[in-house]
């Protein structure tokens, strides 16, 4: 590897550390007699807080301008919430299936 | 990075082949006319449609000469069959929701002025511009495909309901071949729109010339931005619902099926899927749809009417914000249109809340148009009529919108012609008057020739007495119980509304034949009006300073530069009573805040 | 990318105003792209959450994941290296920046293909879009409809590394084009980040307590 290529890739390489060990922890929690929210609530943690180093750092977002990052993450925070209206129904989906009424 | 780079300013010359200047070409204004053009033949195939099923509705069993020409089955004797009723009712909405009202205010008017509202020489990247209109035609001809390929087009409605749309031809002529197309056409039309919003939002950036600062672009610039911002998220997420939707038909998935359903007294083969899933999904995109129909409508109202009336509106920022706000919001109302279809009764309560507010924006846009214009001497020729014509049909629109937004009023209006009224109003003949006062104020722009003024007031005229005639009975059908998307109403309690019905048909085809007069004076005036000055109506932005039609850069190798805000009316200069924005005069009284 | 040849700034530059981003408008509109697939993958993933969360039976099949951790390992190290291309890019490292960039490629096309092998694996077991082994046939249909939809984003994204890469060894693109295609490379890999958890490991059988 010449200087230049090694240039500012210590960062990256951290980073990618930490990407290998959150992917780890998960599988590892894959493996565990864990069930229902407390998978979803483990699996979701870890891969939040990956996207925040893959889009802080892969990404380059981090380096952006801020008005740039608060557009890109305020758009997409808000358009994503608006998509959790469907876990009512599907609630309400499982409760009629459970107990054996209404559409199945 | 070099510095320059960040302006992507698109340099290329003048094409010179016949192909390169009409066809394929990477003018913005060029792709700007091209999707006009196919919005006009949209909004034609679109109003033949709407006849056919009005002179049914009022008179089922009057043949209509040459329908079978549509159908190999499903006119007999020239008279539409129940199922023929409803595919021509899907095509109807499809072709004008989707080809006209999005095509139009959007894509057409926004391609040919958006850059030079910003002072840029075209797109940023003109490739994609092309290929968002090639994508968009398409889209449009496979749709049209879809009446002369198996038992003819879906009869789903332009909503393409589960499970009747997934289950395939068991559910009745046109859901086996029907809807793959209809799908495959809409997937296709969303990629087209991806393009545009890529284009216009970077344009609005980064292309702005020299003192063109954002609170500096006139409204229809705003509005535009606002709606590409809404198109990326919005069509992004139909396009993988349709793919879906194809899945459940091709491969027989069941993602919009639930189990055990019988249809057609065949019990189906799918299990485990929610036929609310679809409706989430579709009216996620579907509620910002309506939106991205009718903003660039508000943008290019409020700029013909400030022309128009010689002054600002009361407030640039507000109309911006409350147009935002709009954006915003639609996102958050999308189950309004579920209330009534088995949804989560607690999510009902959760959509009307935000519905309810949607009207607040609403209202202060309609507010401040009216507060601008109380006192205003308003010039009043086509376009300016257009626009109020646009401010009424809102207003009609949106109050029986206040009824609807209330779950349980709603219950009782749900898929009746109440519905229909009050997104005919909003949507469909609002988005419809903006374009036609877009038409009249920048046919000269760009066609380079005027159109007869006074053939456009008659034609405003008898439109908007027509409209008025068409779709206000409609509330009072709905409130009769009059229900939706039915061939003809042969019910007891609906019997004694045939007359409404048929005082309606008469009231279409009299609207529809006036449109001929529209046409007329667009096609006369396009190879024989006078000839367009630069800037025939004294108006201060920038597509007023460059000559009629515009060069292929729109401002012939000069950079322009601004030092005003959009709409300097009203003062003391020396070209009258107003003050371009790229005129470097200082007169007193001119606002400029940068 | 097919925009390259459109002289970027190059001619006299016109006098503009400042964009409010600061970034070249190639990069704004594949940020703006990069939104909207986030829609388009977020729609799919809802209408797998949505018939998961409301199926009681759904089954959780998969044994060993030795595979997925496999190519989750390649992915993120082609990450790696794509960034490493994009540095040397920067420093005017032509040769390097060529050389990482191909070698991204390669790790792009292994793991398309060990993505492949892995269906062939599912269909041998008998998972279709319709059917399999376990329970409800929403698992299969919505298996292959997210993992498929990523395959076909790693697979385009894979050609647009070696179009880039070509083109810039040409001279015909520069280290602005091969940051656009980076931040689709690591957008495709975040989202088979998201793949591994919610796809694979939710439908990890639980050992035995
Ligand atoms: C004043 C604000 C508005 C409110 C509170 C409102 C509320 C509603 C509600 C509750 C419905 C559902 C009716 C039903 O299906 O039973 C509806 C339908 C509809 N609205 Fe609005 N609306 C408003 C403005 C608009 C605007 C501005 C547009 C278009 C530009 C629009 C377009 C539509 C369309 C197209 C439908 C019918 C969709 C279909 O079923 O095919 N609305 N509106
Ligand atoms: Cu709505």
């Amino acid at each position: 590897m010449t200087t230049a290529e090694r240039h500012g890739i210590g960062k990256y390489v951290a980073v990618y550390i930490c990407l290998l060990v959150i992917t780890a922890l998960q599988f590892v929690i894959g493996y565990q007699n864990i069930q229902g929210t407390q998978l979803v609530v483990r699996m979701l943690t870890f891969a939040i807080i990956e996207t925040l180093l893959v889009v802080l750092f892969f990404m380059n977002l981090g380096s952006e301008k801020p008005v740039f990052v608060k557009f890109v993450v305020y758009f997409m925070l808000f358009v994503l919430a608006t998509m959790n209206y469907i876990w009512t129904d599907s609630f309400r989906l499982l409760l009629f299936r459970l107990t054996k009424v209404g559409p199945s | 990075m070099h510095d320059t780079s960040t302006h992507a300013a698109a340099h290329h010359g003048p094409p010179t082949s016949f192909i390169r200047k009409h066809v394929f070409s990477l003018d913005h204004k060029v792709i700007g006319k091209q999707y006009y053009g196919l919005g006009l033949v949209a909004v034609i195939i679109g109003m033949v449609l709407s006849w056919v099923m009005r002179i049914h509705l009022a008179w089922t069993a009057y043949p209509i000469p040459g329908l079978h020409l549509l159908s190999g089955t499903g006119a007999p004797g020239n008279v539409m069959t129940p199922e023929f009723y409803l595919q021509v009712m899907t095509m109807h909405a499809t072709f004008m929701v989707f080809f006209v009202l999005t095509v139009v205010p959007f894509a057409a008017f926004g391609n040919f002025f958006l850059p030079i509202h910003t002072g840029a020489e075209d797109m940023p990247f003109p490739h994609f511009n092309m290929m968002s209109f090639w994508t968009t035609f398409v889209a449009f001809c496979v749709m049209l495909l879809s009446f002369f390929v198996g038992d003819g087009p879906t009869l789903g409605g332009w909503t393409q309901y589960a499970p009747l749309s997934a289950v395939g031809a068991v559910a009745g002529p046109g859901q086996g071949s029907g809807v793959i197309i209809w799908a495959t056409s809409i997937a296709i039309f969303c990629v087209g729109q991806l393009f545009g919003a890529l284009n216009f939002i970077p344009n609005v950036l980064d292309l702005r010339c020299k003192g063109m600062s954002m609170w500096r672009l006139p409204m229809p610039t705003w509005a535009w931005f606002i709606t590409s911002c809404m198109g990326l998220t919005s069509f992004s997420v139909l396009m993988p619902a349709c793919i879906l939707l194809i899945l459940d038909h091709v491969a027989g998935t069941s993602f919009f099926v639930a189990s055990n359903l019988v249809i057609n007294d065949q019990l189906q083969p799918h299990s485990g899927g929610s036929t609310l899933l679809w409706q989430h999904l579709f009216w996620f995109f579907g509620h910002p749809e309506v939106y991205i129909a009718i903003v660039p409508g508000m943008g290019i109202v409020s700029h013909v009417l400030i022309t128009n009336m010689r002054k600002p509106m009361l407030s640039h920022r507000v109309l911006v914000y409350s147009m935002g706000a709009l954006a915003v919001l639609s996102y958050m109302v999308y189950g309004h249109h579920m209330f009534v279809s088995g949804m989560n009764p607690f999510s009902s309560l959760v959509f009307s809340f935000p519905t309810l507010l949607i009207t607040i924006p609403s209202t202060v846009i309609v507010l401040v148009w009216i507060g601008s214009l109380y006192g205003a001497k308003l010039r009043i020729n086509a376009a300016s009529l257009f626009a109020l014509g646009f401010i009424s049909m809102f207003i009609t629109g949106g109050v029986s919108g206040f009824f609807l937004a209330q779950p349980s009023i709603q219950i009782l209006l749900h898929a009746t012609y109440f519905v229909v009224a009050h997104f005919h109003f909003t949507m469909a003949i609002a988005a419809l008057f903006g374009i036609f006062s877009g038409t009249y104020f920048w046919f000269p722009k760009m066609w380079g020739r005027m159109m007869n003024d006074n053939l456009g007031k008659l034609h405003f005229w008898l439109t908007f007495i027509g409209v008025y005639a068409i779709f206000m009975p409609m509330h009072y059908l709905g409130l009769a119980g009059n229900v939706r998307r039915y061939q003809a109403f042969v019910v007891d309690y609906m019997q004694p509304l045939v007359g409404v019905h048929q005082f309606i048909t008469i009231a279409a085809l009299f609207t529809g034949a006036v449109q001929l007069i529209f046409i007329y004076n667009f096609i006369h005036s396009r190879f024989w009006g006078e000839p367009a000055p630069e800037n025939p109506w004294q108006g201060t932005s920038l597509e007023w300073s460059v000559p009629s039609p515009p060069p292929h850069d729109n401002f012939g190798g000069k950079h322009p530069v601004v030092y005003h805000d959009p709409y300097q009316y009203g003062v003391q200069s020396s070209t009258g009573d107003y003050l371009m924005q790229d005129s470097p005069e200082q007169v007193k009284g001119a606002q400029d805040e940068p | 990318m097919s925009e390259a040849h459109v002289t970027m700034g190059a001619h006299t530059a016109a006098p503009m105003e400042a964009p409010p981003f600061a970034i070249p408008s190639k990069k704004l509109a594949m940020w703006l792209f990069v939104m909207a697939d986030v829609m388009t993958f977020a729609a799919c993933v809802a209408a797998y959450a949505f018939t998961r969360n409301a199926t009681p039976d759904w089954p959780r099949p998969f044994h060993s994941v030795t595979a997925v951790a496999v190519m989750t390992v390649i992915m993120l190290t082609s990450g790696l290296t794509m960034l490493i291309a994009l540095g040397a890019a920067k420093a005017g490292d032509k040769a390097g920046a060529f050389r990482w960039m191909m070698i991204t490629a390669v790790a792009g096309i292994i793991f398309t293909l060990l993505h492949i092998r892995d269906w062939m694996g599912m269909i041998d077991q008998g998972v279709g879009l319709l059917h399999n082994p376990w329970g409800t046939a929403a698992f299969g249909a919505s298996f292959y409809a997210i993992t498929g939809f990523s395959l076909l984003h790693i697979s385009i994204g894979t050609i647009a590394l070696i179009i880039v890469a070509i083109r810039y060894q040409g001279g015909r693109y520069n280290a602005d084009d091969i940051e656009i295609v980076s931040i689709f490379w690591q957008f495709v890999g975040l989202v088979w980040l998201f793949i591994v958890p919610v796809v694979y490991l939710m439908n990890q059988t639980p050992a035995a307590r």
